[in-house]
């Protein structure tokens, strides 16, 4: 006699047995035929699951009948670990930015709703006295879960107005770990590639708007320091040695650094331009 | 019997088509005993559905289709313990009140669409994560 299975997808096929064999049988058949573990299937005919010791004539199963068949591939102790290796950087990151349960009740203490204390300790990536002061000063930035800027109101950007402004880079002068990284690079010019590639793995986007904006970044990075439109040239501790004794001559640091800058950074032809050309301070050595 | 939809035609109808496997194949029916002419006590079993608390799991339920069946709703009642909004926790029974299906019965549906729609309910925003009672339990 030939009778269907038909698993859950619709799909059928056919099977040659004799009437008379046992349900165990058929799963046995069905492993052969198509791979599934005998202990993961199940028979359904009619409404009624098939016992495995019973023979199909119990279950007055007769040419043509469909068995419906269920393989559950989900066996609890079988199962994958749902991670693998390579994520796990990943998650350590993540992690990294969960907040601290116990920081969360402590500042809900002060009177701040649970929403407001978490999206204060993300921003401030778990500095409770940074986010403290999110919370006094009500001006949360407003993060997503990796606690990178998202965007910011209107009131933040007026109040911003007086220092450094950039259309495309508001959002990233409003974001008080952005000024400390701008401190750092301030500082320490190489941090600016370090800073850029651990964007590249966590913010490519904006990674991305720096780099075709880099003059405007730059600008940006140097900002409150410095007037619109100037440059930053970096000198080496001999040159600014050769600049402290010009400047000791008696001219003012704007001056020297102009001319010794002019005549590419000789030390004795600036020396002579400015003698000539430049009125010594009055006030002589400073 | 009501020359409307007459009762046995109906249900040898959906014998036939619960004994091919016709319709969906996460649902399986047919009559509870082979011998029974009335037509009256019926098996179903559903097939849990994946992404929730009834994943891998099999429903038995079973109807009792009255002499006014398809112009009245069957009784459908779980076999199989399951913790479900619409299913009387003591005694496995579906809640026409909290069904949608069988308090709006229409003679149009059959019981596949009450095992088809109990599969639904399954998954939907209230059941899905419900604490279920061990595997194969009965009431």
């Amino acid at each position: 006699m030939i009778i269907q299975i038909k698993n859950l997808r619709g799909e059928q096929t056919s099977l040659e047995i004799d009437p008379q064999i046992k349900v165990i049988e058929v799963k046995r058949l069905i492993q052969t035929g198509q791979g599934h573990p005998i202990e993961s299937q199940k028979l359904l005919y009619k409404g009624k699951i098939l016992e495995d010791e019973k023979p199909l004539t119990d279950f007055q199963i007769t040419e043509n009948a469909i068995l419906v068949l269920m393989v559950s591939n989900k066996k609890p102790q079988e199962r994958p670990q749902p991670e693998s290796v390579p994520q796990v950087p990943q998650r350590q990151e993540q992690a990294q930015y969960q907040v601290n349960e116990a920081e969360v009740s402590r500042l809900m203490e002060m009177g701040y709703s649970q929403q407001e204390v978490v999206a204060a300790l993300r921003a401030a990536h778990n500095n409770s006295e940074l986010a403290i002061e999110y919370l006094v000063s009500s001006a949360i930035p407003i993060t997503n879960e990796q606690g990178d800027e998202l965007e910011v109101d209107e009131e933040d950007l007026e109040e911003a107005g007086g220092e450094v402004t950039s259309s495309t880079f508001d959002f990233l002068l409003q974001s008080p770990e952005f000024q400390r990284i701008r401190e750092v690079i301030l500082q320490n010019p190489e941090e600016l590639n370090v800073f850029l590639q651990q964007l590249e793995a966590t913010n490519p986007e904006l990674l991305a708007l720096i780099n075709s904006n880099m003059d405007e970044f730059i600008r940006i990075l140097g900002g409150r320091r410095q007037p619109r439109g100037t440059i930053q040239i970096q000198l080496s501790p001999e040159e600014q040695n050769d600049v402290r004794e010009l400047i000791q001559l008696g001219f003012s640091q704007e001056d020297v650094i102009q001319v010794y800058l002019s005549c590419d950074k000789n030390k004795e032809v600036a020396a002579s331009l400015l003698f000539e050309n430049f009125q010594q301070n009055p006030q002589g050595f400073q | 019997m009501q020359s409307a939809v007459p009762r046995n035609f109906r249900l040898l109808d959906e014998l036939e088509k619960g004994e091919h496997g016709l319709g969906d194949p996460n649902v399986s029916y047919g009559l509870d005993r082979g011998d029974d002419i009335t037509l009256s006590s019926w098996t179903g079993m559903i097939i849990g559905p994946p992404g929730g608390v009834h994943e891998n799991r099999m429903y038995q339920v079973r109807f009792h289709c009255g002499p006014n069946y398809p112009q009245e709703a069957p009784q459908v009642q779980f076999i199989t313990k399951i913790n479900m909004s619409s299913v009387n926790p003591h005694n496995g029974i579906v809640d026409p009140s909290n069904f949608r299906i069988l308090g709006n019965w229409t003679s149009q549906y059959t019981m596949e669409t009450i095992l088809v729609e109990l599969r639904k309910d399954m998954n939907s925003g209230a059941n899905k994560r419900l604490a279920q009672p061990n595997e194969g339990e009965t009431y």
